[in-house]
């Protein structure tokens, strides 16, 4: 095959081990904190969107924007930030401990409880997500 | 296994500056022995079926640090692994380090590597009068750095680094390892010089404990604590706390 003169000036690397398949404990918590992190920032966005229906409308305005968030879509929503916020913030701590040096010779077991209180966590508040998500109509 | 395997697929990442545009695959069958490490298969195949085939070995013991790769999903030396432990199926997959420019095939260029390592000046540093004859350090201060002192800078750790993946300015495992290998040195005087290398956004501060150096480094060494122990002197040193 010829050297194609315009692709040769971007050189060759090996990027396999970004392949999820490979990645280990710490490698997932890292993906998992970041993504989690965008996803509470976008939250932030739409959250100052919704508060500011009160300047736009007045106190009209907002109530009727509560309420029109009072749908299935929305309460599915806020269950996925539910999801981020939980393993943020314990994964935090965790960050946080490291930085002052414990755990570092038992990441994987760090890894492990964070996961196991998230999911304790998780698995006790989705009961109020199903709940509120049976109630709500799917848009008003 | 019970079945007595006596051949195995050996499936290498092949580059050619001068030919290739972009990397390809190539798949050799080789025949299998008792024991055999992927370095002897890759010297098999060098051997036997292409003689093209661009790889860096020397000592064939993992102490020279030389055959670092990215073998079947995991950093390793490949004079260490055996077959038979980085089979996935039939077949063993190697690659170069990732995310360091690829020379050729298995050979990839090191030189931001070395700069790093140069960057934290893994020397020591004690410009007091040399004793008549050498710097005494009692056994316990000479156990401090015993893991640091293991490493044999084979580029797992560095090329393992999601931090350093964009950004190869970041000094790496391996250069904050040697760091602390020194500022734990009773007998160096460098601590506030290395501290102002170490205290930046390219030094500890950009460590997010992914723990990928100490999963990949073949030593078994644990430079997440070198790193940390770095980091909470540059957090003292930056608030005023250690001169």
């Amino acid at each position: 095959m010829a050297k194609v003169d315009s692709a040769s000036n971007r050189p060759v690397r090996n990027y396999g081990d970004l392949n999820p398949r490979y990645f280990r404990t710490g490698m997932w918590s890292f993906v998992l904190h970041r993504i989690s992190g965008i996803a509470i920032s976008v939250f932030l966005l739409l959250h100052i969107w919704e508060i500011t229906s009160v300047v736009r409308g007045g106190a009209e305005g907002f109530t009727s924007q509560m309420a029109s968030m009072a749908a299935k879509l929305w309460v599915v929503g806020e269950w996925l930030l539910f999801l981020a916020l939980t393993f943020h913030g314990i994964n935090g701590i965790r960050l946080i401990l490291l930085d002052l040096g414990w755990g570092v010779h038992e990441h994987k077991r760090g890894f492990w409880t964070v996961f196991v209180i998230s999911a304790i966590i998780i698995a006790v508040g989705s009961y109020f997500f199903v709940m509120r998500f049976l109630a709500y109509p799917w848009a008003r | 296994m019970t079945r007595v395997m006596k051949e195995f697929k050996l499936r290498v990442f092949r580059y050619d500056p001068e030919k290739d545009a972009q990397h390809h695959y190539q798949t050799w069958t080789v025949d299998y022995r008792e024991g055999m490490t992927v370095l002897e298969a890759l010297l098999w195949v060098f051997e036997k079926k292409d003689p093209s085939l661009a790889f860096r070995y020397s000592c064939r013991e993992a102490i020279c640090g030389s055959c670092a790769m990215y073998i079947s999903g995991r950093y390793a030396l490949a004079c260490k692994v055996q077959v038979k432990d980085a089979l996935e199926g039939d077949t063993v997959t190697v690659s170069p380090l990732p995310h360091m420019r690829v020379i050729k095939d298995l050979v990839v260029d090191q030189t931001k590597f070395w700069e790093n390592y140069a960057r934290v000046k893994p020397w020591l540093i004690n410009d007091d009068p040399a004793p008549e004859r050498e710097r005494l350090q009692s056994p316990e201060d000479r156990a401090r750095y015993n893991m640091e002192i293991d490493c044999i800078l084979c580029g797992s750790c560095f090329a393992s680094c999601p931090s350093g993946v964009t950004n190869e300015e970041y000094l790496g495992p391996h250069a904050l390892v040697w760091a602390a290998r020194f500022f734990r040195d009773s007998r160096d005087k460098g601590d506030r010089e290395r501290l102002e290398i170490v205290a930046n956004e390219y030094g500890v501060f950009r460590c997010h404990t992914v723990f990928n150096c100490v999963e990949a480094c073949p030593k078994h060494l644990n430079p997440t604590e070198s790193i940390q122990e770095l980091k909470k002197a540059a957090m003292a040193y930056k608030l005023g706390l250690i001169k």
